[in-house]
């Protein structure tokens, strides 16, 4: 229990770490008691996460809400734990998985529209300081039709900010690989953003 | 005109192989818009991507130090609760199964159905709830021509939910998962697909949860759809 998150100090990519992490989603899956007590642990940074985000958003849900909606998450998490494959650590996965959650929570209680034009991240994201929440969501779910290893490599280029010699070293393969990988990734993305904006933002109107 | 082979020298200028400054790149640039315009978007994605990753950095940091967010003792539970179900579960269900294998196999009838000996009525159709109230099974219970809908009623309080699964209780595919609802919160539930895809027998089950996610109690119950 001492692996709990907050009390982990080390980096989030640490391979260890990574390695561990998903020893861990394999025991909750075969569900091993002594797996599922650290992962009961693990599994709070659901509302933290939840409760954080919404706290920068605004607040537009209530604690309660949040609650709730912590309950909701965990099940998505749960479901989708056989595809977690510790490429990133399980925080991290988990976060992405809150944050969509979370904007449908939000869009659900209709307040995205109100949203857009009184939070002051918006505001900011002209200055690219700081991406809007409905960018940062646009670019989460871009990640779910990339291949796992592209995404692998954006995460590892972007999050963990390696050279392609240090990504390629890391996933043992060679840099031309990484970048081909990263470019093709890179590519589908910015073709998935640019057909969901001509969508006419059909998720912000929704 | 953009062409195949301008990608391959997007991918090198992208990824910092080449200098967009110079040479081949920058000759390129000079004469094809497309490259232009999709070099400087790729680049705007990368810098957002960045950003993206930069706030869940954050975020990530800043959660680490939440200690007392709300529904955090409740989602802990409910992970104790779901690792302990599906094995208690397994258990119910074979010694469910058993039961109803020794059980005399009669014609069930649905006059049949409560207070009789054989096998699909021995499983209780309801049951006192911890800390008091009852969850009542009112249908499908033994034969009936449709599965749909699920119904019961139970005095379950604000914020209580249900778990509900279906599975298959014919000897082919015993055990099979058919379907589930997670986090139910009404008393009816009418799961796809109907009669063709469903077998002829089947076995659900119930469980209630309260708001803090544990389990309060549950029920499992045959059903088989009448032949034509
Ligand atoms: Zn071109």
């Amino acid at each position: 229990m001492q692996n709990s998150s907050h009390t982990d100090e080390r980096h989030l990519s640490d391979p260890e770490r990574l390695r561990e992490d998903l020893e861990l989603a394999r025991g909750v899956l075969g569900k091993q008691e002594a797996a599922i007590e650290r992962f009961a642990e693990r599994s709070k940074c659901i509302p933290r996460i939840l409760a954080t985000q919404n706290a920068r958003l605004g607040r537009p849900l209530n604690e309660h809400d949040i609650a709730d909606l912590a309950q909701d998450t965990l099940i998505v998490v749960w479901c989708k734990l056989d595809e977690f494959e510790g490429r990133a650590a399980l925080e991290s996965w988990v976060y992405r998985i809150c944050y969509l959650e979370l904007m449908n929570a939000i869009r659900k209680k209709k307040r995205l529209p109100h949203l857009v034009e009184e939070l002051p991240e918006l505001a900011s994201a002209a200055h690219r300081e700081r991406p809007a929440p409905h960018e940062c969501e646009d670019i989460y779910r871009g990640f779910e039709i990339l291949e796992a290893q592209e995404v692998n490599v954006i995460r590892l280029k972007h999050f963990d900010e390696l050279t392609f010699d240090e990504v390629a070293a890391r996933l043992e393969i060679s840099a031309n690989t990484a970048k081909t990988r990263y470019y093709r990734g890179l590519s589908k993305l910015h073709d998935f953003l640019r057909n969901r904006n001509e969508d006419g933002r059909e998720s912000l109107a929704r | 005109m953009h062409a195949k082979e301008h990608e391959a020298v997007l991918q090198q200028i992208v990824t910092g192989e080449l200098d967009a400054a110079e040479g081949r790149a920058a000759e390129l640039l000079a004469e094809c818009a497309t490259c232009r315009s999709r070099l400087e978007e790729l680049r705007a994605l990368a810098q957002n991507l960045s950003a993206t990753f930069r706030v869940e950095r954050d975020a990530l940091a800043e959660a680490a130090g939440l200690t007392d967010a709300p529904g955090e003792a409740a989602v802990a539970a409910a992970v104790r609760a779901r690792g302990k179900r599906r094995v208690a579960r397994r258990t119910f269900w074979i010694a469910a199964v058993a039961a109803a294998a020794a059980a005399v196999l009669a014609v069930v009838g649905d006059r049949l159905l409560r207070g009789s000996r054989s096998g699909v009525e021995e499983l209780p159709h309801d049951l006192i709830l911890d800390g008091g109230g009852t969850l009542t099974v009112e249908r499908p219970i033994g034969t009936v021509d449709s599965y749909l809908p699920f119904r019961w009623t139970s005095d379950a309080q604000p914020g209580w939910y249900y778990y509900v699964e279906v599975r298959d209780d014919t000897d082919e595919r015993r055990d099979e998962l058919l379907a589930e609802a997670e986090r139910w919160r009404t008393n009816e539930w009418s799961p796809s697909p109907e009669r063709g895809t469903w077998p002829d027998r089947i076995v659900w089950s119930i469980t209630v949860y309260d708001s803090t996610g544990n389990d309060v109690g549950s029920l499992v119950v045959r059903a088989r759809l009448a032949s034509d």
